[in-house]
């Protein structure tokens, strides 16, 4: 009898504390019944008989998740709308962080190609640590409420089947990556280009020669074009026939200030910083090569989405 | 080779069926042990470890009533299908027998055709 009392502790051990004697007074009644049940067939049982009995109901915590199944922190109904809040709020970290290192970046802080990257990295991911967390306990706290679902919550929205967009290929569905990547990439360019006219009081340069930053600085409405497109993709995530044609004339645009630039120097390059004609010629073919490979990016988004907008 | 989603499936096709063989069985009150007696007297084999929680969860919801009762001896919990455990009940077996005689000629393979 003491290895059934000691089995029923370790069960309760397991279990909430408001149900524990009720569910260990319980399974008492259940096991001595079986006990019982034993007896009757064979007469008396021996305590190595009453612990197999014992190990064929199970492990202890095995027994008690049986009669506590452990709740999901996060309710199966929530599930979609919890995935879709963190996508979009760790999409806009990613933006804020894009915009505050690359203001870092240039406002004088030193850091080459590399610490850039680690230290959008990092910023991005100290933010999001603290966001996923607030997100899930969010979600978790609803989730045991259960005051809402994702049932009211689709039914309270209007909608319609008629007016449902039609979506025949697999490519018009626009990720949510690919929308927040393109607008830290416009972003950051934006700060790239008018950097120093934000920040008036500073001593910040420019990093472009002046006929760039003309090009550049008459290139802005282009890239606020992309910017507002972008953030409508992100309403709409669908890509349409005007959604395309915007995006190939906007990409066209990038296309011609890609080779533009490439055939004319770039960037103000302080001599007395980049000593010797080789450093200055390894700098200018660098800027050449990247932007070779800007124009073909969009070159090769061009005729991806011409020949889309013919399929569709 | 196919024993583990073999398994699966069947346990998802007995969790439906076993909660109205439990509620049918306890239009009659029963203790735990006793229940999974005649439940196994009656064909359907069910473990301890689901049938006590599956009594629990069908209490809390309403369905089944208990009530502790002493006898030879030490104390027994007792359980009966309550009033809304009855009216469910009674929609559930309408339930099943229609389920049952459409699936029944699905699984002889017989067409519509051949059942008239």
């Amino acid at each position: 009898m003491d290895m059934v009392e000691r089995y029923i502790a370790a069960v309760q051990r397991e279990l909430p504390e408001k149900k524990r004697d009720d569910i260990g007074r319980e399974l008492k009644s259940n096991i001595l019944d079986q006990i019982e049940a034993l007896e009757a067939q064979q007469g008396k049982i021996s305590d190595d008989e009453v612990a197999e009995l014992l190990k064929t109901m199970g492990h202890p915590r095995k027994v008690a998740l049986q009669f506590c199944p452990p709740t999901p922190l996060v309710v199966t109904q929530l599930m979609p709308l919890y995935l879709l809040t963190l996508y979009m709020v760790l999409g806009v970290l990613f933006v804020i962080s894009t915009i505050e290192i690359t203001g870092r970046w240039l406002g004088g802080a030193e850091m080459g190609l590399l610490l850039f990257m680690k230290a959008l990295a990092s910023d991005f991911l100290n933010n999001a640590y603290f966001a996923f967390t607030a997100i899930t306990i969010g979600f978790a706290v609803m989730s045991r409420d259960r005051k809402r679902d994702t049932a009211d919550v689709v039914e309270t929205c209007k909608w319609s089947p008629e007016k449902l967009p039609s979506a025949n290929k697999s490519w018009q569905h626009i990720s949510l990556q690919d929308i927040f990547t393109e607008l830290a990439t416009l972003l950051f360019l934006v700060m790239l280009i008018w950097y120093p006219l934000w920040q008036p009081d500073s001593r910040a340069q420019s990093i472009f020669t002046a006929e760039t930053l003309t090009i550049l600085s008459w290139f802005t409405p282009v890239i606020a074009i992309a910017i507002a497109h972008s953030l409508w993709q992100l309403r709409t995530r669908l890509w349409s026939r005007n959604m395309l044609m915007l995006n190939i004339a906007v990409n066209a645009a990038f296309l011609i200030v890609a080779i533009w630039l490439m055939l004319s120097p770039v960037v103000e390059i302080n001599e007395n910083v980049w000593r010797g004609e080789v450093a200055i010629a390894i700098i200018e073919r660098s800027v050449q090569v990247t932007m070779l490979v800007i124009a073909l990016i969009v070159a090769y988004e061009i005729i991806r989405d011409i020949r889309r907008l013919l399929r569709l | 080779m196919a024993t583990a989603p073999l398994d699966k499936l069947k346990l998802e096709l007995r969790r439906g069926v076993l909660v109205l063989a439990v509620l049918a069985s306890l239009r009659e009150p029963h203790y735990g042990y006793s229940l999974r007696q005649q439940m196994q007297d009656a064909g359907v084999d069910i473990d301890e470890g689901s049938l006590y929680p599956l009594i629990r969860r069908l209490a809390e919801q309403g369905l089944l009533e208990s009530e502790w009762k002493q006898g030879a001896g030490r104390e027994r919990r007792y359980y009966q299908l309550s009033t809304l455990g009855a009216e469910l009940l009674e929609q559930l077996t309408q339930e099943w027998t229609s389920l049952n005689s459409a699936i029944g000629p699905l699984l002889l393979g017989k067409t519509d055709e051949e059942q008239h």
